[in-house]
């Protein structure tokens, strides 16, 4: 190997490892995220917010059996929520750390982001909901969960083809 | 570097240098007490505590993380421990306040290592040991920097120790956990470190605090990313680095003696070294938690002298009993004297690089001790 493609080649290796760093960063705050959207729901509940049985759209439902075949529902969802939320993570940390290869996780990754994304207009229609501190705070740790996503998606992309020539020599 | 570095190779190297046995005792003491001087030891022989060279874990855990608190640390640890290897070292793109941080990593074979032989010259024996300390740390702690910083400090999960195996070695990874209760596992490769706090200043980012004592270990072999070097690898090769501090150490300490007439760098006395090379480097990769033993054995049968072990306490009573105008003289008394002079002469041309992460430089003319 003459010294261009040596020199090439570390250059290689020292991407591939700033790539797989960035998506152990991303799939940690993406765990972290998942965490986030549970407990800010469950945060609004709590503090009287928003009324638990209204959001589910069962204020004026009187059958119990109902009320808690959805409650049991909602709590199933949540617990489905940072479960996938982690799910994606973790792979995301053992792709980055080069102990997982496959890279099924972006599916939900792109999922996640495209949801997200697609939610945001909700912040800015005064309409759908009332605007105050939190629902900016809100906002911008969403905006922080998309970048997380987005850092995801291309650091998995950046650090299959720097692999894949490494691969090649 | 631990004890069986500080105090007994550095008995080994003085003797190769030409010291005597009690000469041997006063500067391999004085070079273990470095880790040993700090303001609690300090206040209990009612000495200055200004001249601490080194802070407890209680220390650092009680110290403010303000403005203060920081140069403080950065005083002590950068002048004693992680000696900066280029104060005026240029990063492309980097900000003044990461470039002062990053100025102070330590390696070995900088100018302020021939600033700190030098100052020991023609001075006490505590003075010659205080410099081995230096210098022997400048080997170990290469590549981390003597200032709480998580940009410079940091360590992650790509951490390998390279273990060895017939005629050469496996890449086995490190595993890091906050547990000081359990000694650290050579065989399974667990060793325990501080923990991660996401600030930057954190004391927890001071030194090789992230990478736990792991540095520390002769026989350490390992690879890893330094927070500082945009993710290239770094290989360090203890075995070899701390034979190359042995070798200088000797050439210094002759210097010193007075056999050389000026200090270069980069020069290491291997000659002299050289019957005892194999011996020295089977005590270095021999993978222990502690070589004391086979250190002392070494340095006895060198010297053919019996050498005490390093008692903290040997010589407090003579500082904290003598007299004010006495205690100059005292072993402790020439200790402190060397202390200040390295800690002014390293914080100074610290603060005249520009940076002012050490504070502004300690004039100790006319200081009474």
């Amino acid at each position: 190997m003459n010294n261009k493609a040596a020199i090439t080649r570390t250059e290689l290796e020292q991407r591939e490892r700033k790539y797989g760093n960035s998506l152990v960063v991303s799939g940690i705050a993406v765990i972290f995220f998942g965490f986030w959207s549970v407990l800010k729901i469950i945060e609004e509940i709590a503090i009287g917010k928003v009324d638990f049985f209204e959001m589910l759209d069962l204020a004026d439902e009187e059958d119990m059996g109902i009320r808690v075949f959805m409650t049991v529902f909602f709590v199933l969802l949540t617990l489905a929520v940072i479960f996938l939320h982690y799910r994606v993570g973790r792979a995301a940390i053992l792709v980055g750390r080069g102990k997982k290869k496959k890279f099924f996780y972006l599916l939900f990754a792109i999922s996640f982001l495209l949801l997200t994304v697609v939610s945001f207009p909700t912040y800015i229609n005064p309409e759908v909901v009332d605007q105050d501190d939190v629902t900016i705070a809100a906002f911008f740790v969403d905006v922080a969960y998309c970048l997380a996503l987005l850092d995801m998606v291309v650091s998995s992309f950046l650090i299959s083809r720097a692999r894949k020539q490494l691969r090649e020599g | 570097m631990q004890q069986d570095f500080h105090y007994y190779a550095t008995y080994a190297a003085a003797y190769l240098a030409g010291y005597s046995h009690e000469e041997c005792m006063d500067i391999c003491y004085s070079a273990e007490f470095v880790d040993h001087c700090s303001a609690t030891l300090l206040a209990k022989i009612e000495g200055p505590e200004d001249a601490a060279t080194t802070q407890l874990q209680l220390e650092l855990m009680d110290s403010p993380m303000d403005i203060l608190g920081i140069m403080e640390m950065t005083r002590i640890w950068s002048a004693f421990h992680f000696l900066p290897y280029d104060l005026y070292a240029e990063k492309k793109w980097a900000t003044k306040i990461y470039k002062n941080k990053y100025r102070l990593i330590c390696k070995p074979n900088g100018a302020l290592l021939a600033e700190t032989v030098n100052l020991a010259k023609g001075k006490s024996l505590q003075a010659v040991g205080l410099a081995m300390h230096v210098l022997a740390d400048t080997w170990a702690h290469s590549y981390f920097a003597g200032t709480p910083s998580q940009v410079i400090n940091n360590v992650n999960y790509y951490f390998y120790e390279l273990v060895p195996e017939g005629d050469g070695f496996i890449e086995r990874e490190i595993r890091f956990r906050h547990k000081k209760s359990t000694p650290d596992d050579i065989e399974n490769g667990l060793y325990s470190n501080t923990l991660h706090r996401g600030i930057e200043n954190s004391v927890m980012n001071l030194g090789h605090g992230r990478a736990g004592h792991f540095p520390d270990y002769s026989f350490a072999r390992y690879k890893y990313l330094p927070a500082w070097d945009n993710y290239k690898v770094v290989l360090k090769d203890n075995p070899k680095d701390y034979m190359k501090a042995f070798t200088q150490m000797v050439y210094a300490m002759k210097y010193l003696r007075g056999e050389y007439t000026s200090f270069e760098l980069d020069r290491y006395d291997t000659e002299a070294v050289e019957p005892y090379e194999s011996r020295i480097k089977e005590i270095l990769e021999k993978r222990q938690l502690d070589g004391c033993a086979d250190w002392k054995e070494f340095c006895q049968e060198l010297s053919g002298e019996t050498i005490e072990d390093f008692d903290l306490e040997k010589y407090q009573d003579e500082y904290l009993l003598a007299p004010k105008p006495q205690k100059g003289y005292a072993f402790l008394g020439k200790f402190i004297e060397a202390a200040y002079s390295q800690k002014h002469m390293v914080t100074d041309r610290i603060y005249k690089s520009g940076n002012r992460l050490a504070g502004i430089s300690l004039d100790i003319k006319g200081k009474k001790l």
